[in-house]
């Protein structure tokens, strides 16, 4: 697991670094680097662990007069030991110190409800992709593999979320080709997946990403809330920390709703804030945000996480909006 | 020249915080600098924005330079 970060000159990152927990969530204003933050994570564990070719290097480093600032980063594990990367601006090659950790993988997810529900021809080895991609051949696998477990603590989950959910099943579309259908308590017959709702469709991908056999070492997920009732994320940001702990990974997600960061109260640590300051992208915890509001002088029921970010005292809320016009 | 002079208010919308601004220059007849916004979700109720008062004026008191900090407080209704 990584446990801090340090960034220097990535794409809206200057120079930036923050610490890790098994499950953080990222918030902040539209357009002040979170998703840059999830790309930085995924480019630099797949850079160190040759997982990722290298391409696109001009799209990603961070250009200033018309040149290229050099790029490097340090990624510290929950073991002590730190690698560092880094690659000049006319070089070809990254350098990297420290030890390489093959087989680390890491992958930002945006789910696609449309990608989650089309049925799936079954093949052996398959992961859930990044847009969801992937899930039916995964849940099938996992039922009719040695993963009957796993797929049994996805349904148990899901139904918790979705509680007219009765039955998670795969029905046969074609040759090879299945389809994720649920049966409902007030239903007779099953409801495909493609009838499903999108916050449900994107419920049982999330489900089935933490719990596949073997998940990225890095899970990145975009707008975790898309779809998901607020008061679910009381049971699923407990679920993210849990999966991570147990896995020993990564599972960072970015919101933009203040009633996730509720949910967060006893992990201040884990919520990290984008914020930007002279256009750079910044990144701070919550937890040291607070130390200068003396946030144990107030009662937290009084003032909730989530208000407190909404409110603007601890940073990561969007530049004025105003129509007023100016005096 | 006199130092500048700002001006934070803790309210549910643009609306209000025009109300309580153009109250505030009324009241003192100075006009303000408004470096930033701060907003309580709408329906909070006094006891969150007591806390926002308090947590505002902690965040005065660690500034690094020393200011003199006046406190409108609307109250309870």
């Amino acid at each position: 697991m990584i446990k801090h970060v340090k960034i220097r000159n990535f794409r809206s990152f200057v120079e930036a670094e923050v610490d890790l927990q098994p499950f953080s969530l990222v918030v902040g204003a539209n357009g002040s680097g979170k998703t840059n933050f999830l790309r930085f994570l995924e480019k630099s564990i797949n850079l160190v662990s040759g997982a990722d070719p290298q391409s696109g290097f001009s799209t990603w480093i961070r250009h200033s007069n018309n040149h290229q600032s050099p790029f490097s980063f340090e990624l510290t594990h929950s073991t002590g030991e730190k690698v560092i990367g880094k690659r000049q601006a006319h070089q070809d090659m990254f350098e990297f110190v420290g030890p390489m950790s093959g087989g680390k993988n890491a992958l930002i997810f945006n789910l696609i409800p449309e990608k989650i529900s089309n049925p799936e021809r079954i093949t052996p080895s398959i992961i859930v992709g990044p847009n969801g991609e992937g899930t039916t051949a995964v849940l099938e696998m996992l039922k009719s593999g040695d993963g009957e477990d796993l797929f049994d603590q996805i349904e148990v989950h899901f139904r918790k979320y979705v509680p007219e959910a009765e039955k998670l099943s795969l029905k046969t579309f074609g040759e090879g080709t299945k389809q994720i259908q649920i049966r409902e308590k007030s239903l007779t017959d099953p409801l495909p997946a493609d009838e499903l709702s999108e916050g449900t469709r994107i419920i049982l991908a999330i489900l089935t990403i933490i719990h596949q056999e073997k998940p990225p070492s890095m899970i990145l997920l975009e707008d975790i809330d898309r779809g998901l009732h607020p008061r679910l994320f009381e049971y699923l940001a407990p679920l993210l920390h849990d999966i991570a702990i147990r896995h020993d990974i990564n599972i960072v997600a970015t919101t933009h709703n203040p009633y996730l960061v509720d949910a967060m109260q006893d992990h201040k640590d884990a919520v990290i804030i984008v914020e930007k300051k002279d256009g750079a992208s910044t990144l701070s915890t919550l937890a040291s945000r607070l130390e200068n509001l003396d946030y144990d002088s107030v009662d937290p029921d009084d003032m909730p996480l989530g208000q407190l970010w909404f409110s603007g005292l601890v940073g990561g809320t969007p530049v004025r909006i105003s129509s007023r016009a100016a005096k | 020249m006199s130092a500048a002079k700002y001006l934070y208010i803790l309210c549910e919308g643009e609306r209000d915080e025009m109300f309580y601004e153009r109250l505030c220059e009324r009241i003192t007849g100075v006009t303000y600098l408004k470096p930033a916004d701060f907003r309580l979700r709408r329906g909070a109720n006094w006891k969150t924005a007591m806390a926002g008062a308090v947590l505002l004026v902690n965040r005065f008191q660690h500034w690094p330079e020393r200011q003199d900090i006046g406190l409108i407080n609307r109250g309870r209704q």
